[in-house]
Protein backbone atom coordinates (compact mmCIF):
# COMPACT_ATOMS: atom_id res chain seq x y z
CA UNK A 1 0.00 0.00 0.00
CA UNK A 2 1.49 3.33 -0.91
CA UNK A 3 1.62 6.28 1.33
CA UNK A 4 -1.47 8.09 -0.43
CA UNK A 5 -3.61 4.83 0.01
CA UNK A 6 -2.58 4.54 3.10
CA UNK A 7 -3.70 8.54 3.89
CA UNK A 8 -6.63 7.82 1.94
CA UNK A 9 -8.02 5.36 4.50
CA UNK A 10 -7.70 7.59 7.42
CA UNK A 11 -9.45 10.08 5.95
CA UNK A 12 -11.83 11.36 8.88
CA UNK A 13 -15.11 9.91 7.86
CA UNK A 14 -18.02 12.49 8.71
CA UNK A 15 -21.22 10.68 7.10
CA UNK A 16 -22.59 9.76 10.57
CA UNK A 17 -22.26 12.93 11.92
CA UNK A 18 -24.02 14.43 8.66
CA UNK A 19 -27.13 11.78 8.86
CA UNK A 20 -27.52 12.51 12.68
CA UNK A 21 -27.75 16.19 11.50
CA UNK A 22 -30.29 15.54 8.56
CA UNK A 23 -32.37 13.94 10.24
CA UNK A 24 -32.62 15.85 12.95
CA UNK A 25 -33.73 18.81 11.13
CA UNK A 26 -36.47 16.59 9.37
CA UNK A 27 -37.76 15.61 12.56
CA UNK A 28 -37.79 19.47 13.89
CA UNK A 29 -40.18 20.47 10.83
CA UNK A 30 -42.34 17.66 11.26
CA UNK A 31 -42.40 18.58 14.91
CA UNK A 32 -43.29 22.23 14.40
CA UNK A 33 -46.22 21.66 11.36
CA UNK A 34 -48.07 19.38 14.11
CA UNK A 35 -48.18 22.00 16.61
CA UNK A 36 -48.99 24.82 14.31
CA UNK A 37 -52.21 23.93 13.69
CA UNK A 38 -52.10 25.70 10.20
CA UNK A 39 -55.76 25.75 9.26
CA UNK A 40 -55.31 24.31 5.50
CA UNK A 41 -58.94 25.30 4.95
CA UNK A 42 -57.96 28.89 4.19
CA UNK A 43 -56.52 28.28 1.39
CA UNK A 44 -59.67 27.48 -0.48
CA UNK A 45 -60.80 31.21 -0.12
CA UNK A 46 -57.10 32.77 -0.30
CA UNK A 47 -57.69 33.11 -4.27
CA UNK A 48 -60.95 35.78 -3.88
CA UNK A 49 -59.37 37.76 -1.06
CA UNK A 50 -56.05 37.98 -3.04
CA UNK A 51 -57.76 39.19 -6.02
CA UNK A 52 -59.72 41.86 -4.15
CA UNK A 53 -56.71 42.83 -2.53
CA UNK A 54 -54.26 43.46 -5.48
CA UNK A 55 -56.90 45.15 -7.06
CA UNK A 56 -57.44 47.36 -4.14
CA UNK A 57 -53.35 48.04 -3.73
CA UNK A 58 -53.11 49.20 -7.58
CA UNK A 59 -55.97 51.92 -6.89
CA UNK A 60 -53.18 54.12 -5.46
CA UNK A 61 -55.36 57.47 -3.56
CA UNK A 62 -52.70 60.49 -5.25
CA UNK A 63 -55.01 63.49 -2.40
CA UNK A 64 -53.91 60.59 0.16
CA UNK A 65 -50.34 60.56 -1.19
CA UNK A 66 -49.99 64.36 -1.00
CA UNK A 67 -52.51 65.03 1.38
CA UNK A 68 -54.78 67.37 -0.46
CA UNK A 69 -58.48 67.40 -0.03
CA UNK A 70 -59.86 65.98 1.69
CA UNK A 71 -56.70 65.35 3.78
CA UNK A 72 -54.46 67.76 5.61
CA UNK A 73 -50.72 67.37 4.68
CA UNK A 74 -50.08 66.15 8.27
CA UNK A 75 -52.20 63.06 7.34
CA UNK A 76 -50.55 62.32 4.00
CA UNK A 77 -48.56 59.18 3.21
CA UNK A 78 -45.70 61.71 1.96
CA UNK A 79 -45.70 63.51 5.43
CA UNK A 80 -45.73 60.24 7.40
CA UNK A 81 -43.04 58.59 5.12
CA UNK A 82 -40.99 62.10 5.59
CA UNK A 83 -41.54 61.32 9.90
CA UNK A 84 -40.59 57.67 9.46
CA UNK A 85 -37.45 58.59 8.05
CA UNK A 86 -36.40 61.26 10.54
CA UNK A 87 -37.17 58.84 13.09
CA UNK A 88 -35.12 55.99 11.76
CA UNK A 89 -32.31 58.93 10.83
CA UNK A 90 -32.31 60.25 14.69
CA UNK A 91 -32.59 57.29 16.46
CA UNK A 92 -29.69 55.89 14.13
CA UNK A 93 -27.63 58.83 14.86
CA UNK A 94 -28.39 58.40 18.97
CA UNK A 95 -27.44 54.98 18.74
CA UNK A 96 -24.51 55.63 16.98
CA UNK A 97 -23.27 58.39 19.12
CA UNK A 98 -23.96 55.79 22.06
CA UNK A 99 -22.95 52.87 20.44
CA UNK A 100 -18.87 54.67 20.41
CA UNK A 101 -17.86 54.69 23.96
CA UNK A 102 -19.54 50.73 24.20
CA UNK A 103 -17.27 50.02 21.28
CA UNK A 104 -14.82 50.94 22.92
CA UNK A 105 -15.87 49.26 26.40
CA UNK A 106 -15.67 45.98 24.43
CA UNK A 107 -12.62 45.96 22.59
CA UNK A 108 -9.92 44.10 23.78
CA UNK A 109 -7.93 46.27 22.33
CA UNK A 110 -8.69 49.39 24.05
CA UNK A 111 -9.33 47.78 27.61
CA UNK A 112 -7.88 44.39 27.70
CA UNK A 113 -9.70 40.27 28.06
CA UNK A 114 -11.84 41.27 31.27
CA UNK A 115 -13.50 44.36 30.27
CA UNK A 116 -14.08 43.74 27.33
CA UNK A 117 -16.28 40.95 28.35
CA UNK A 118 -18.12 42.68 31.00
CA UNK A 119 -18.57 45.59 28.18
CA UNK A 120 -19.88 42.63 25.64
CA UNK A 121 -22.06 41.43 28.22
CA UNK A 122 -23.82 45.06 28.44
CA UNK A 123 -24.40 45.27 24.39
CA UNK A 124 -25.45 41.41 24.78
CA UNK A 125 -28.20 41.89 27.14
CA UNK A 126 -29.55 45.03 24.96
CA UNK A 127 -29.45 42.96 21.98
CA UNK A 128 -31.72 40.10 23.40
CA UNK A 129 -34.44 42.50 23.68
CA UNK A 130 -36.55 42.14 20.66
CA UNK A 131 -37.40 45.94 19.59
CA UNK A 132 -41.00 45.58 19.21
CA UNK A 133 -40.94 44.35 22.96
CA UNK A 134 -38.79 47.34 23.60
CA UNK A 135 -41.62 49.74 21.73
CA UNK A 136 -44.14 48.67 23.73
CA UNK A 137 -42.57 49.44 26.75
CA UNK A 138 -41.52 52.90 25.84
CA UNK A 139 -44.88 53.34 24.23
CA UNK A 140 -46.41 52.96 28.17
CA UNK A 141 -43.91 55.55 29.31
CA UNK A 142 -43.20 58.31 26.41
CA UNK A 143 -47.01 57.80 24.19
CA UNK A 144 -47.89 56.73 21.32
CA UNK A 145 -45.52 59.46 19.11
CA UNK A 146 -42.30 59.89 17.32
CA UNK A 147 -39.98 60.21 20.29
CA UNK A 148 -40.73 56.14 21.42
CA UNK A 149 -39.86 55.47 17.54
CA UNK A 150 -36.57 57.12 18.23
CA UNK A 151 -35.89 56.04 21.73
CA UNK A 152 -36.59 52.64 20.65
CA UNK A 153 -34.41 52.24 17.39
CA UNK A 154 -31.70 54.69 19.37
CA UNK A 155 -31.04 52.11 22.03
CA UNK A 156 -31.97 49.01 20.19
CA UNK A 157 -28.82 50.21 17.77
CA UNK A 158 -26.80 50.18 20.06
CA UNK A 159 -26.36 46.10 20.55
CA UNK A 160 -25.48 45.49 17.24
CA UNK A 161 -23.22 48.56 16.52
CA UNK A 162 -21.57 48.22 19.65
CA UNK A 163 -20.56 45.25 18.88
CA UNK A 164 -19.81 46.14 14.78
CA UNK A 165 -17.97 48.53 16.08
CA UNK A 166 -15.71 47.03 18.87
CA UNK A 167 -14.89 44.44 16.01
CA UNK A 168 -13.53 47.07 13.49
CA UNK A 169 -11.81 48.40 16.50
CA UNK A 170 -10.30 45.12 17.81
CA UNK A 171 -9.68 43.93 13.25
CA UNK A 172 -7.34 47.05 12.83
CA UNK A 173 -3.83 47.20 12.52
CA UNK A 174 -2.54 47.93 16.03
CA UNK A 175 0.99 49.17 15.02
CA UNK A 176 0.67 52.54 15.13
CA UNK A 177 -0.31 52.55 18.19
CA UNK A 178 3.29 51.31 19.33
CA UNK A 179 4.54 54.10 17.46
CA UNK A 180 2.74 56.81 19.19
CA UNK A 181 3.06 55.07 22.24
CA UNK A 182 6.86 55.51 21.02
CA UNK A 183 6.69 59.38 20.51
CA UNK A 184 5.26 59.43 24.16
CA UNK A 185 1.26 60.01 23.62
CA UNK A 186 -0.79 59.67 26.13
CA UNK A 187 -4.59 57.23 26.10
CA UNK A 188 -6.88 59.97 24.05
CA UNK A 189 -3.98 60.57 22.05
CA UNK A 190 -3.62 57.45 21.27
CA UNK A 191 -7.54 57.13 20.43
CA UNK A 192 -7.71 60.30 18.32
CA UNK A 193 -4.29 59.49 16.10
CA UNK A 194 -4.13 55.90 16.29
CA UNK A 195 -7.53 54.44 16.78
CA UNK A 196 -10.37 57.08 15.29
CA UNK A 197 -8.47 57.54 11.78
CA UNK A 198 -8.03 53.59 11.13
CA UNK A 199 -11.97 52.82 12.41
CA UNK A 200 -13.87 56.16 11.15
CA UNK A 201 -14.39 54.71 7.52
CA UNK A 202 -15.63 51.33 9.06
CA UNK A 203 -17.91 53.26 11.72
CA UNK A 204 -19.09 55.44 8.89
CA UNK A 205 -20.25 52.06 6.76
CA UNK A 206 -21.55 49.95 9.72
CA UNK A 207 -23.89 53.57 10.42
CA UNK A 208 -25.26 53.51 6.85
CA UNK A 209 -25.98 49.88 7.19
CA UNK A 210 -27.95 50.07 10.19
CA UNK A 211 -29.70 53.02 9.27
CA UNK A 212 -31.29 50.75 6.27
CA UNK A 213 -32.40 48.40 8.66
CA UNK A 214 -33.85 51.21 10.90
CA UNK A 215 -35.89 52.84 7.95
CA UNK A 216 -37.69 49.14 8.13
CA UNK A 217 -37.95 49.04 11.91
CA UNK A 218 -39.34 52.60 11.80
CA UNK A 219 -42.35 51.47 9.44
CA UNK A 220 -43.09 48.20 11.43
CA UNK A 221 -42.65 50.09 14.47
CA UNK A 222 -45.79 52.76 13.88
CA UNK A 223 -47.94 49.51 14.37
CA UNK A 224 -47.62 49.75 18.24
CA UNK A 225 -47.98 53.17 17.75
CA UNK A 226 -44.14 54.44 17.63
CA UNK A 227 -44.77 57.02 15.16
CA UNK A 228 -44.58 57.13 11.24
CA UNK A 229 -46.29 55.41 8.49
CA UNK A 230 -47.14 51.88 10.65
CA UNK A 231 -50.44 53.18 12.61
CA UNK A 232 -51.97 54.05 9.21
CA UNK A 233 -50.74 50.70 7.75
CA UNK A 234 -51.96 48.48 10.40
CA UNK A 235 -55.21 50.55 10.53
CA UNK A 236 -55.85 50.06 7.08
CA UNK A 237 -55.27 46.72 6.91
CA UNK A 238 -58.21 46.16 9.82
CA UNK A 239 -60.87 48.03 7.75
CA UNK A 240 -59.68 46.42 4.68
CA UNK A 241 -59.08 50.07 3.28
CA UNK A 242 -56.86 48.39 0.32
CA UNK A 243 -56.73 51.21 -1.61
CA UNK A 244 -54.99 53.63 1.30
CA UNK A 245 -52.59 50.23 2.10
CA UNK A 246 -51.83 49.98 -1.35
CA UNK A 247 -50.85 53.86 -1.45
CA UNK A 248 -49.01 53.30 1.56
CA UNK A 249 -46.84 50.06 0.38
CA UNK A 250 -46.01 52.05 -2.48
CA UNK A 251 -44.50 54.93 -0.25
CA UNK A 252 -42.27 51.95 1.55
CA UNK A 253 -41.06 50.68 -1.49
CA UNK A 254 -39.97 53.49 -2.51
CA UNK A 255 -38.82 55.28 0.00
CA UNK A 256 -36.52 52.15 1.31
CA UNK A 257 -35.33 51.67 -2.11
CA UNK A 258 -34.42 55.23 -2.14
CA UNK A 259 -32.40 54.76 1.12
CA UNK A 260 -31.03 51.25 0.37
CA UNK A 261 -29.57 53.12 -2.82
CA UNK A 262 -27.69 56.27 -1.38
CA UNK A 263 -26.55 53.96 1.39
CA UNK A 264 -25.24 51.77 -0.57
CA UNK A 265 -23.35 54.52 -2.94
CA UNK A 266 -22.10 56.25 0.29
CA UNK A 267 -20.85 52.99 1.35
CA UNK A 268 -18.79 52.30 -1.43
CA UNK A 269 -17.26 56.02 -1.32
CA UNK A 270 -16.12 55.06 2.18
CA UNK A 271 -14.13 52.11 1.91
CA UNK B 1 24.72 59.64 26.37
CA UNK B 2 22.95 56.22 27.12
CA UNK B 3 24.56 54.02 29.47
CA UNK B 4 23.37 50.43 30.84
CA UNK B 5 24.99 49.47 34.17
CA UNK B 6 24.44 45.57 34.93
CA UNK B 7 21.29 45.58 33.08
CA UNK B 8 19.02 42.16 32.98
CA UNK B 9 15.66 41.48 31.45
CA UNK B 10 14.03 38.41 32.48
CA UNK B 11 10.87 37.90 30.58
CA UNK B 12 7.39 36.33 32.67
CA UNK B 13 7.84 33.33 30.91
CA UNK B 14 11.59 32.80 32.58
CA UNK B 15 13.24 33.38 29.57
CA UNK B 16 16.86 35.87 30.32
CA UNK B 17 16.84 38.10 27.17
CA UNK B 18 19.63 40.54 28.53
CA UNK B 19 22.52 38.90 30.87
CA UNK B 20 24.26 41.74 32.75
CA UNK B 21 24.82 44.38 30.02
CA UNK B 22 27.21 46.80 30.54
CA UNK B 23 27.13 49.49 27.68
CA UNK B 24 27.83 53.48 27.40
CA UNK B 25 26.53 55.11 23.72
CA UNK B 26 27.90 58.76 22.99
CA UNK B 27 25.89 61.56 21.85
CA UNK B 28 26.37 61.73 17.98
CA UNK B 29 27.13 57.82 17.50
CA UNK B 30 26.09 55.48 14.76
CA UNK B 31 25.39 52.25 16.41
CA UNK B 32 24.45 48.82 14.83
CA UNK B 33 23.59 45.94 16.89
CA UNK B 34 23.70 42.72 15.38
CA UNK B 35 23.22 39.01 16.36
CA UNK B 36 21.12 35.64 16.07
CA UNK B 37 17.04 36.10 15.64
CA UNK B 38 16.38 35.95 19.92
CA UNK B 39 19.65 36.77 21.17
CA UNK B 40 17.91 40.11 22.36
CA UNK B 41 18.86 42.94 19.98
CA UNK B 42 15.33 44.24 20.21
CA UNK B 43 14.89 43.64 23.97
CA UNK B 44 18.19 46.01 24.20
CA UNK B 45 16.83 48.34 21.97
CA UNK B 46 13.15 48.74 23.46
CA UNK B 47 14.63 49.07 26.78
CA UNK B 48 15.91 52.59 25.85
CA UNK B 49 12.53 54.12 25.52
CA UNK B 50 11.19 51.71 27.97
CA UNK B 51 9.15 49.82 25.87
CA UNK B 52 10.43 47.30 27.55
CA UNK B 53 11.00 47.04 31.00
CA UNK B 54 14.43 46.10 32.20
CA UNK B 55 14.31 43.54 34.99
CA UNK B 56 18.20 44.30 36.67
CA UNK B 57 20.23 46.59 36.85
CA UNK B 58 20.12 50.35 35.93
CA UNK B 59 19.87 52.52 32.26
CA UNK B 60 20.66 55.89 32.05
CA UNK B 61 19.31 58.53 29.61
CA UNK B 62 21.59 61.45 30.21
CA UNK B 63 21.82 60.87 33.81
CA UNK B 64 18.40 60.32 34.75
CA UNK B 65 17.59 56.49 35.88
CA UNK B 66 14.42 55.54 33.43
CA UNK B 67 13.74 52.08 35.20
CA UNK B 68 11.78 53.23 37.90
CA UNK B 69 9.86 56.51 35.78
CA UNK B 70 6.47 56.21 34.32
CA UNK B 71 3.03 57.95 33.46
CA UNK B 72 3.58 61.98 32.31
CA UNK B 73 7.65 61.15 32.96
CA UNK B 74 8.18 58.43 30.59
CA UNK B 75 6.13 60.15 28.27
CA UNK B 76 8.58 63.04 28.31
CA UNK B 77 11.31 60.74 27.78
CA UNK B 78 9.90 59.20 24.64
CA UNK B 79 8.97 61.97 23.01
CA UNK B 80 12.89 63.40 22.95
CA UNK B 81 13.47 59.65 21.52
CA UNK B 82 12.40 58.58 17.38
CA UNK B 83 11.93 55.07 17.11
CA UNK B 84 11.87 53.27 13.73
CA UNK B 85 10.22 50.12 12.85
CA UNK B 86 10.24 46.98 10.63
CA UNK B 87 6.70 47.69 9.26
CA UNK B 88 6.74 51.34 9.58
CA UNK B 89 3.77 51.52 11.70
CA UNK B 90 2.12 54.23 10.17
CA UNK B 91 -1.72 55.07 10.28
CA UNK B 92 -2.61 53.95 6.55
CA UNK B 93 -5.68 55.88 5.93
CA UNK B 94 -4.17 59.07 6.98
CA UNK B 95 -2.56 61.64 5.12
CA UNK B 96 1.28 61.63 5.41
CA UNK B 97 1.40 65.18 7.24
CA UNK B 98 -0.83 64.00 9.74
CA UNK B 99 1.53 60.77 10.57
CA UNK B 100 4.27 63.22 10.52
CA UNK B 101 2.34 65.61 12.79
CA UNK B 102 1.98 62.82 15.59
CA UNK B 103 5.58 63.29 15.92
CA UNK B 104 4.10 66.52 18.12
CA UNK B 105 1.65 65.09 20.04
CA UNK B 106 3.61 64.80 23.41
CA UNK B 107 4.73 68.51 23.19
CA UNK B 108 0.89 69.78 23.93
CA UNK B 109 -1.78 69.79 25.96
CA UNK B 110 -3.93 66.71 25.58
CA UNK B 111 -7.05 68.80 24.48
CA UNK B 112 -5.18 70.76 22.00
CA UNK B 113 -3.99 67.83 20.26
CA UNK B 114 -7.17 65.95 20.18
CA UNK B 115 -8.74 68.85 18.64
CA UNK B 116 -5.91 68.73 16.27
CA UNK B 117 -4.65 72.13 17.73
CA UNK B 118 -1.45 72.25 16.24
CA UNK B 119 0.70 75.54 16.27
CA UNK B 120 2.14 76.43 12.86
CA UNK B 121 5.19 75.90 13.84
CA UNK B 122 4.63 72.40 14.33
CA UNK B 123 2.93 72.29 10.96
CA UNK B 124 6.07 73.09 9.24
CA UNK B 125 8.19 71.36 11.16
CA UNK B 126 6.57 68.81 10.13
CA UNK B 127 6.82 69.76 6.59
CA UNK B 128 10.31 70.83 6.56
CA UNK B 129 11.02 67.57 8.19
CA UNK B 130 8.92 65.76 5.23
CA UNK B 131 11.08 67.48 2.95
CA UNK B 132 14.67 66.65 4.27
CA UNK B 133 13.56 62.91 3.21
CA UNK B 134 12.43 64.26 -0.25
CA UNK B 135 9.21 63.12 0.02
CA UNK B 136 7.47 67.10 0.40
CA UNK B 137 5.45 66.49 -2.27
CA UNK B 138 3.53 63.28 -0.79
CA UNK B 139 2.34 65.10 1.92
CA UNK B 140 -1.22 65.04 1.70
CA UNK B 141 -1.14 61.88 0.22
CA UNK B 142 -2.76 58.90 2.23
CA UNK B 143 0.23 56.98 3.82
CA UNK B 144 -1.35 53.52 1.86
CA UNK B 145 -0.32 55.02 -1.49
CA UNK B 146 2.79 55.25 -0.97
CA UNK B 147 5.74 52.74 -1.54
CA UNK B 148 7.70 50.84 1.29
CA UNK B 149 10.87 53.12 1.16
CA UNK B 150 8.54 56.28 1.03
CA UNK B 151 6.26 55.07 3.81
CA UNK B 152 9.61 54.17 5.96
CA UNK B 153 10.67 57.93 4.89
CA UNK B 154 7.36 59.36 6.38
CA UNK B 155 8.39 57.53 9.65
CA UNK B 156 11.75 58.99 9.91
CA UNK B 157 10.31 62.35 9.20
CA UNK B 158 7.50 61.49 11.84
CA UNK B 159 10.74 60.89 14.35
CA UNK B 160 12.80 63.93 12.88
CA UNK B 161 9.92 66.15 13.89
CA UNK B 162 10.07 65.32 17.04
CA UNK B 163 13.46 67.07 17.40
CA UNK B 164 15.21 63.46 18.98
CA UNK B 165 18.84 63.37 20.51
CA UNK B 166 18.37 59.43 19.72
CA UNK B 167 16.81 57.18 17.12
CA UNK B 168 16.12 54.09 17.68
CA UNK B 169 15.63 51.55 14.86
CA UNK B 170 14.63 48.22 15.07
CA UNK B 171 15.13 46.15 11.73
CA UNK B 172 14.75 49.51 9.82
CA UNK B 173 15.33 47.97 5.97
CA UNK B 174 14.26 44.63 6.94
CA UNK B 175 10.75 44.79 4.70
CA UNK B 176 12.84 46.82 1.96
CA UNK B 177 14.35 45.14 -1.13
CA UNK B 178 18.09 45.61 -1.37
CA UNK B 179 17.89 49.36 -3.61
CA UNK B 180 15.31 50.75 -1.36
CA UNK B 181 17.48 49.58 1.64
CA UNK B 182 20.56 51.66 0.28
CA UNK B 183 18.54 54.62 0.26
CA UNK B 184 16.89 54.32 3.39
CA UNK B 185 20.42 53.84 4.94
CA UNK B 186 21.78 56.56 3.54
CA UNK B 187 19.09 58.50 4.83
CA UNK B 188 20.08 57.32 8.26
CA UNK B 189 23.79 58.37 7.87
CA UNK B 190 22.53 61.66 6.66
CA UNK B 191 20.40 61.99 9.79
CA UNK B 192 23.03 61.12 12.01
CA UNK B 193 25.59 63.45 10.14
CA UNK B 194 24.29 66.25 9.57
CA UNK B 195 21.47 66.92 13.10
CA UNK B 196 24.26 64.73 15.24
CA UNK B 197 20.90 62.56 16.41
CA UNK B 198 22.23 59.47 17.86
CA UNK B 199 21.49 56.44 15.95
CA UNK B 200 20.73 52.66 17.34
CA UNK B 201 19.84 50.29 14.96
CA UNK B 202 18.91 46.70 14.81
CA UNK B 203 20.33 44.92 11.94
CA UNK B 204 20.52 41.86 10.50
CA UNK B 205 22.32 42.51 7.52
CA UNK B 206 26.04 42.00 8.54
CA UNK B 207 27.47 44.11 5.65
CA UNK B 208 25.28 46.55 5.99
CA UNK B 209 25.75 46.95 10.01
CA UNK B 210 29.87 46.96 8.82
CA UNK B 211 29.12 50.00 6.16
CA UNK B 212 26.72 52.27 7.75
CA UNK B 213 27.38 52.37 11.35
CA UNK B 214 30.47 53.54 12.94
CA UNK B 215 30.59 50.86 16.20
CA UNK B 216 28.38 47.81 16.36
CA UNK B 217 27.75 45.58 19.09
CA UNK B 218 27.14 42.01 18.82
CA UNK B 219 24.45 40.12 21.26
CA UNK B 220 24.59 36.45 21.70
CA UNK B 221 22.20 35.03 23.58
CA UNK B 222 21.53 38.09 25.45
CA UNK B 223 25.24 38.77 26.29
CA UNK B 224 27.25 41.73 24.74
CA UNK B 225 29.94 39.71 22.85
CA UNK B 226 31.77 42.26 20.69
CA UNK B 227 31.83 46.06 21.31
CA UNK B 228 33.95 48.00 19.25
CA UNK B 229 34.40 49.93 16.07
CA UNK B 230 33.04 48.19 12.74
CA UNK B 231 36.12 48.02 10.75
CA UNK B 232 37.57 46.09 13.49
CA UNK B 233 34.87 43.29 12.62
CA UNK B 234 36.75 40.26 10.99
CA UNK B 235 35.68 36.34 10.49
CA UNK B 236 36.82 35.57 14.40
CA UNK B 237 34.03 38.52 16.25
CA UNK B 238 31.56 36.87 13.32
CA UNK B 239 32.14 33.31 15.17
CA UNK B 240 31.57 34.64 18.06
CA UNK B 241 27.98 36.65 17.73
CA UNK B 242 26.44 34.00 15.19
CA UNK B 243 28.58 30.89 16.74
CA UNK B 244 29.88 29.69 13.12
CA UNK B 245 31.99 31.87 10.77
CA UNK B 246 29.48 33.35 8.34
CA UNK B 247 29.90 32.43 4.47
CA UNK B 248 30.66 35.33 1.62
CA UNK B 249 26.55 35.35 0.70
CA UNK B 250 25.79 35.09 4.51
CA UNK B 251 27.41 38.55 5.16
CA UNK B 252 25.90 40.23 1.90
CA UNK B 253 22.56 39.25 3.83
CA UNK B 254 21.45 37.47 0.43
CA UNK B 255 20.47 34.63 1.32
Amino acid sequence: MTRAEETLRKKPKKWLINLVFIVAIIAALAISFSGSRINWTRFETIGISLRIMFTGLADFKFNFLFGTDPYHFEEGVVYMTLVTLAIAFIGTFIGAVLAIPFGFLASVNVVGKKIARIGEAILVIIRVFPEIVLALILVKGFGMNALTGVLTIGIHSIGMLGKLFAEAIDNMDKSPLEALDAVGANSWQKIRYGIIPQVAADISSITLYRLDINVRSATVLGIVGAGGLGASLILSAENWNWDILGTILLAIIVMVLAVDAVSSYLRGKLL
Amino acid sequence: MIKFVNVSKTYANGVQALKDVNLEIQDGEFVGIIGLSGAGKSTLLRSINKMISITAGELFIDEVEISSIKGKELRMLRRNIGMIFQSFNLVKRMSVFNNVLTGRVAYHPTLKTVLGLFPKMDKLMALNALDTMGILDKAFTRADQLSGGQQQRVALARALTQNPKVILADEPVASLDPITTVQVMDDFARINKDFGITIVANMHHVDLAIKYATRIIGIQDGRVVYDGPSRQIDDKTLVQIYGRSLKHDEVLGES
